[in-house]
Formats: C-alpha cells, structure tokens, sequence
C-alpha cells in the first residue's frame, strides 16, 4: 500500500467514525440490547464505548494492536444497538470500518481469511470442492439421529466433540434448480445464499414449492455469488466489491423490476442495506445496488405483502398439530425490521398461535465466523437463546435464517432438556401444504 | 500514576479479568451522557460482592486512590466521570433482583440492575415501581438512588427518595452500614437513608436496596390540550388543580418546542397554538372517565384550542408522539444545545418561562423549554442556532440568577455532578455548606470517594 491510500484510509476511517461519534450521545441505551455485553459487561463492548474506542483509533491517541482489536472483533454485527439507538447512530458501521483499517494494518486473521476466501472462489471450483466435500464429510463425520445434521468422528480444530455440522449436499441447489414455473405466471428471482445453496437445499426446495403452489415462476440465477457479508464482517472491502459485481450482473434488472427474494435474514440485509452502506457514495456501483436493495424482500414479507391473502390461506392445510415457537434473527428483526411477517406464515404452517418465547429477539449467537472466532461466549449467548426456546415446550423452533438454524440446532445438540428440530418458516409452510 | 502495589494488590483481590488498567478501556470509562466533560480513570475496577467493595475501598484508602462508583453512566451532569483519576468502580455485576415480596410491597435488590428490570418484574404481579426517568430502560437503580431521579410520574407519585425504604452502603473506609428497615413507620435512629439518597455517590457505594412497590393502577387515561400561550396553559393548570384532580403525568411543550415538533413530524399543530399540556390520569377505571371531564372543563374555561383525548392505546402513543419527537426536532434547529435542567415552586413556571425568554432576547440566542410542568421542572435547551457561533456562557448564570429569584432549584432531576459544582453556593449558603463538608469529611477523611462532584472543597 502506498503511504497516500494508507493516509487517504485513515482519514476517511475518521470521517466516518466521526460522523457516528457526532450522533452518539452516550447515553448508554444500547447497553442493554447488547448480547456480548449481555455477557460479560465491560463497557468496552457497549456501542457507544466501541464508538468512543474507534474515534481515538482513528486520531491516533490509541494503537491498532490486540487488545484494541480484540474488542472490535467482539461484535456479532446483530445490529441490535443500531436499531435501537434513539439518536441514530450506526455502531455497526463504525465496527465494520475499524475491522477494514485492522485488516489494512494487521492482515486479516487466517479462519476468516480462510472462510471469505473460499466463499469467493468462482462457482465451478467451489461446486466442484462441495461435491468432493460431501463424500468426504462422511469420512470426518456421523450422522446426528433425526437430523439432517452430522458430528466428528475424530479430534479437530475448531470442532468440538458436540458440534453440529451442516451436511454439504450432494449437488448444490442451484444446479438442481434454474427455474421453476410457467411462463406468464408472476416472477421472482431467489437469492439464495451460500447456505441453502451447497448445505440446506430443502429450504430452496420450500420456497420454490410454496411460491409455484402460489401461482409464481422462481428463477435462480446460477451465476449468483456469495453475498459477501462474512467478507465485510472481517474487513475484506476488495473481495465485498467483487462479491456486488458478480451479484450485480447475476440479479441484473432486466427492466421489469422483477422483485428479488431471499430467505436468508444475512443475505437479506446485505441486499437490502449492506452494500449501500459501504459502496453508496461509489458512483459506479450505487444505482445498481440501489436497484437491487429496493427490489429486494424476505420471503416471509413477499409473502405478506405481494401476494393475495386469501390464496395464501387457502394454501395450508392447517392441521393445528404443531406448536411452533419463533426465534427472530438479528439481521431480520433488527435489521430489516420484519416481525410479524414470519410469525404470520408460521401461524399458517401450523394453524395456531406461535408460543412466544422469552425474548425472542436475543441474538442465538452466531454472527457468522463469531462462533468459531469466540467460541465461549457464543456458546453462553447460544445456551441461554435454547433455555428460553426450550420453557416454551414447543413442538419445534422456527426461524428463518439458515445461519441462525446452524446455530440453534447445535445449540439443542448441547441442551439436555430439549431436542426441538429447528427449521425455516418457509419450509413449515411447505410442510403444511394440501 | 497509580503504585503498582495498589495494582498488584488489587487484580490479587478480584483476579485479572475484573480490573483492567488498559488504554482504550479507560476510554470507555470516560464519561457519561453529558456532552462535554470527559476524563479518564487509571484503572477500572468491577466488584462482585459486598465484602469485595470493602476490600477495594481499604486498598484505596491505604494507598489514596480515588474511587469514582459507576452505574449505568447514563447520567447528565457528569457524577461518574473520574476527574481526579484513581479508579472507577463498575457496579454493573451487581444485578440481581433479591426478593419481591408482595405482603410488604417492597422489592430487595442490587444496585447494578436496570429501573425497567425491575418495574417489569413487580409489573407481573400487579404492582407499580412509580420513579420514571427517560432513562429507565437503561439506568440502574443505584444510579437513580444516587442521583434522587425524578421522571414523569413524580407530580403525583414523587420522585425516587420517596421509594427508598433501606440501603446497604459500603464507607469509604471500609464499613459496611445498613440504614432503615422494611418497615413503613420506622424512627428508630437518624434517618441516613434519605443521607445516602441523592448523594451522587460521594458518601458511599451502595450495594442493596430496599425499594417501596405501590398496587399498579387499573387504569389511565391519557389527553393533551393546546393554548395559545403558557400564561394560559398556567391558568388551566391552576384551574385543574382546584378541581381536586391529580394528573400522574402533567408534561409541557413552550411555543419554541410545538413549532420544532410541528415541523419535524406534523402532529398537526396550528400556527396559534403555543403551549402544550400533556396529561395523564391513573387510578380506577370507572373514576377515571369523570376525572377527564373535570380536566377539560377546566381547560375550556381556559381557552383551550384544541383538546384530545385517547381512547386506545395507540391513540395514546399518538398524543405521546410530540413530547416524544422533541429531542429529535430541536436537533432540526440546531445540533449543538447547553441543556440545564431546573425546578421552581410550579406556580412561578410562567414568570421563570418569561424570564427566559428575556434571556433569549438580551442574547439573542433560541431557547426552548419543555418538561414536567406539574413538579415545576423544567428543562431548557439554549441555543445560538444552526451557523450563530459560539454560545454566550453569561446567559447561563442568567438562567441560574433566574432560578434563584424564583426561589427554584438550580438542579431538579440531573444531579450537581460535576458540571454545577460551582453554582451550588447559589442554592446552599455558607453555614449549610459547611454542614454539608464537615458531612462529607465525616464520611471521607482523605476525600477520596467521587471527588470533584456536588461542592466544591472548603
């Protein structure tokens, strides 16, 4: 890096820090949302401490070392005190932009470097690897009973003896589905994430059969990319601005306005804010990222708000066999404001009231390489997130994020009083259908 | 420079992992929400217990350290910033809700939980913890005990001295004190419990709490009345009042604050209207429906311009909308404000508002005033406006001159903290200042509890 770019960084870095740091009137409202702070409180890891933190970062009153980076990388991105901060000001924007400045002054370390680059690797290689994976897997790993989730055989790193894995399908969602549908019929695009393409493929499945019994075509572009958000979350812009590219042309707008869904909550929020908040005031990006975020929707709110109701009714079998309780991810809740949407669908699935649990809104714990990066305290976040789901004595946790079912269902694995399946909404709903 | 024994003496008490000595986590423990003042401690210490607070104030004593307690730091008025440096003592691990007993309408519980905790928590049995800052949903009850908050109920309920029955206080050089009881009637001994109340931390660090529960009222109702001026939103007051009835909630809005709100959100304000009362009654339902009336009678008899009344909850939430909207309207007019927070005896409200608005003329600067008409707080926001320049500090000792005349107080909710320490002297003269050092100096031989907040040294 030359010493220009490297003082042009810095300064911008101030501005932006500044900008929030002008907002933030220390109120200390956003100790409470908190869930690392929930946990261990230092007000090191409130909002506005990591705000105050960053600004003298960014004057250079205090150096960009471990101990400084420690308490930026103790942030789930969950959004929690954004949304809640009555003055407005974005401690997560602030978070992601000091993660960039650690990255550009100590590298990235080497799990999240490793995580983003693989997330990055063009399609065929990465299809290619998750085929190889998914036989291989089953030479590192069992199968847990009555999940479709699995668990070592054999002693490794980052991989506890109860850990549960996801398993890698044998053939990547998007290479079994390119379209589906009639022509003529309402359309949409699905988004699929990286997720439900290469480890929960039945949740595309749901969503697919929902929306064709709906009356709606889903078309899957197939040259979608990784949303990037485990890129933005460990500071990696260059490989963040690649990820929009290749998004960019894959949902181009075709003139149509064709609405994008997604049910993944990360990707949703990528989508929708993630990239304008970090390329908006590029030029050659933010029309085009702009397009994208306004045409893009949960499927739970596409559902709710772009599809008639009474055909929605009609679509579930509604058996009320099936008490559901809900668990709101972060980045759709909080970040993306939608909290009827789902309960709504879910209420469809199952013909009854969703059995609320204790703060449904509480993080699970996961924030995508957080889990592994931090692995205690995500833990401790994770359990008390499956003791209040577990009081509810419900028949099943929905939610609707994969990255959030990963984490709930390892949580269960762990809880001796429940073993709840966890599953999307979407793929209740489906369940549900005549 | 702290010693370094005090150092090594102190993580040998409560292990490495509750003090931290760090650069940037004296940072986070540098200030409040007061805009201004900051200043760094040296240390940051988070007991767990009683006997650990005692421990941590003999070290401090036998080393002379500073201590500066800390709750939820959402205070105004700087009272948890350690100005003198030392350490700060971060209450937040003591959390806990103790007993909720409901024969005897009394909550035990530990300094570090949050007020809305605990008002949700006695909420379920049908009781009401009334002292109601804007703050509660993240200031503790140690925090409130220390600095007597007020909040919007404290026309009719109080403020949160009258809600605290018996505490557990650490001294500084070591002691641990119980004062009151569980008992309503109680005049066994001096009353050191209202001592403690209010003390903003100088004269100990409490650690227990017994806090008084009232039966959650059935119902409320909630209305909001324009005027064209305040001397007639004052008339109205006083013509409430004399109807018997006792709003729990008796809110204001200047003519300043309508416009700003008006013009941020469109509540629907006419251009006439310059003052707005928002009230709200509690009690029993079918009292209730009676008492409205009376309230706009009295208004109507006032030349009232507008009167609502809400019949739902989100009715409610509508008329609560401006009052809510204000610190985000006034940011419309300027971003940068000197706030001061006063009470004058509440009839005098009209006079102290037109006193204030010679103020804003003599300076030409904007102010606006809003708050809790029915307690006499007020709370003013001063400004020179978006591109006006410097703010002219003299308009503040006018605000103070002002509050005096009046015979108000120059702090009603926020505390003295550190940013009134001089002004003290214009509400407490000499002899009762001296009281209040020899006080002090009782307590704190070295000095060395929270310095540098309340008053000045002798």
């Amino acid at each position: 890096m030359t010493k220009q770019t490297h003082d042009d960084k810095k300064a911008d870095l101030l501005k932006l820090v500044k900008n929030e740091a002008d907002k933030c009137i220390r109120c200390g409202e956003c100790r409470t949302v908190c869930p690392v702070f929930g946990d261990t409180p230092s007000e090191r890891y409130t909002a506005r401490g990591k705000i105050a933190i960053a600004e003298s970062l960014a004057r250079g009153d205090l150096e960009f070392n471990e101990h400084t980076r420690e308490l930026f990388d103790n942030c789930l991105l969950c959004t929690g005190c954004a949304s809640q901060c009555s003055s407005g000001a974005r401690a997560d924007k602030v978070v992601i932009a000091v993660r960039e400045a650690f990255a550009d002054e100590m590298g990235v370390p080497a799990l999240k470097k490793a995580v983003a680059e693989t997330l990055s690797l063009p399609r065929a290689v990465l299809d290619a690897g998750a085929k190889i994976g998914s036989v291989a897997q089953r030479l590192a790993f069992k199968g847990v009973p009555g999940t479709s989730g699995l668990y070592r055989r054999f002693a490794m790193p980052l991989v506890d003896k109860d850990q549960y894995v996801p398993r890698l399908a044998a053939k990547p969602f998007r290479n079994e589905v390119r379209f589906s549908g009639r022509s003529g019929q309402p359309r949409v695009i699905f988004f699929t994430g990286c997720m439900t393409n290469y480890f929960m493929t039945e949740i595309g499945h749901s969503l697919v059969k929902v929306l064709n019994g709906l009356g709606v075509s889903v078309e899957v572009p197939s040259e979608q990319a990784c949303c990037g958000m485990p890129m933005l979350a460990s500071g990696e812009v260059d490989v963040v601005r690649k990820q929009a590219e290749r998004n960019i042309e894959a949902l181009a707008n075709d003139g149509l306005d064709v609405p994008i869904v997604t049910a993944c909550a990360s990707c949703g929020h990528m989508l929708k804010h993630g990239y304008m908040d970090r390329f908006g005031d590029d030029s050659k990006l933010s029309v085009r990222l702009k397009n994208i975020a306004d045409r893009t929707l949960d499927i739970s709110e596409y559902l709710m708000t772009r599809v008639d109701r009474e055909r929605l009714d009609a679509l579930s079998a509604k058996t009320a066999s099936v008490r559901a309780t809900y668990h709101d991810p972060c980045h759709l809740r909080k970040a993306q404001k939608i909290v009827e949407e789902p309960r709504t669908v879910l209420e469809m699935a199952t013909g009854g009231p969703v059995s609320e649990m204790r703060s449904p809104e509480a993080c699970c714990g996961l924030g995508g390489t957080y889990c592994l990066a931090n692995m205690e305290r995500s833990k401790r976040i994770q359990a008390k997130k499956i003791d209040d789901a577990a009081s509810t004595r419900a028949d099943v946790m929905a939610t609707a994020c994969p990255g959030c079912i990963l984490q709930l269902r390892d949580g269960v694995r762990r809880n001796a009083k429940t073993d709840m399946p966890v599953k999307h909404v979407i793929q209740l709903l489906a369940e549900a259908m005549k | 420079m702290l010693n370094q024994e005090f150092i090594d003496s102190l993580k040998q008490l409560v292990g490495e992992d509750r003090c931290t000595f760090s650069p940037e986590d004296m940072v986070a423990y540098s200030y409040d929400a007061n805009p201004e003042k900051r200043a760094k401690p040296e240390g940051v210490v988070s007991p767990l217990n009683r006997e650990e607070v005692s421990e941590i104030m003999k070290l401090a004593y036998r080393y002379d350290v500073p201590v500066t307690p800390r709750g939820g730091g959402s205070g105004y008025t700087g009272g948890c910033i350690p100005v003198e440096g030392g350490i700060v003592m971060a209450m937040d691990r003591f959390n806990r809700i103790l007993e909720v007993d409901k024969d005897n309408f009394l909550v035990i519980l530990e300094p570090g939980v949050v007020v809305k905790t605990l008002q949700e928590e006695v909420d379920k049995i049908g009781l009401m913890y009334p002292p109601d800052p804007a703050s509660t949903g993240f200031a503790t009850i140690g925090g409130n005990i220390a600095e007597n908050a007020g909040g919007i109920r404290a026309v009719k309920y109080g403020v949160t001295k009258h809600y605290v029955m018996g505490l557990e206080v650490v001294l500084p050089n070591g002691d641990i004190v119980k004062t009151g009881s569980k008992c309503i009637k109680d005049v066994a001994g001096y009353n050191l419990t209202e001592l403690f109340v209010g003390s903003e931390g100088t004269l100990g660090v409490i650690t227990k709490a017994v806090v008084k529960v009232v039966p959650k009222p059935e119902a409320r109702r909630t209305m909001t009345a324009t005027f064209s001026t305040l001397e007639k939103a004052a008339e109205a007051v006083s013509a409430i009042y004399a109807t018997g009835v006792r709003p729990a909630t008796l809110e204001f809005l200047d003519r300043i604050s309508v416009e700003a709100v008006e013009k941020a959100i469109g509540f629907g304000a006419k251009p006439e209207e310059g003052a707005l009362l928002l009230m709200e009654v509690d009690g029993s339902d079918h009292a209730l429906d009676s008492e409205v009336e009376k309230i706009q009678a009295a208004c109507e008899q006032c030349g009232v311009i507008t009167f609502r009344k809400a019949e739902s909850d989100e009715d409610r939430e509508d008329l609560w909308k401006a009052r809510r909207a204000l610190s985000f309207a006034l940011c419309e007019i300027a971003t940068e404000w000197e706030d001061d927070d006063i009470s004058v005896p509440i009839a005098r409200i009209p006079k102290m508002i037109r006193k204030l608005d010679e103020i804003a003329e003599r300076y030409n600067i904007i102010i606006a005033n809003f708050g809790h008409y029915g307690d006499g707080n007020i709370h003013i926001g001063m400004t020179t406006g978006k591109d006006g320049g410097p703010f002219p500090k003299q308009a503040k000792q006018d605000v103070v001159k002002a509050v005096v005349e009046l015979e108000g107080r120059i702090a009603a909710e926020h505390g003295i903290g550190c940013v009134k320490v001089e002004n003290l002297h214009w509400n407490i003269d000499e002899p009762t200042m001296k009281m209040m050092r020899s006080i002090k100096a009782l307590f704190d031989p070295k000095g060395l509890l929270n310095p540098g907040k309340v008053m000045l040294k002798g």
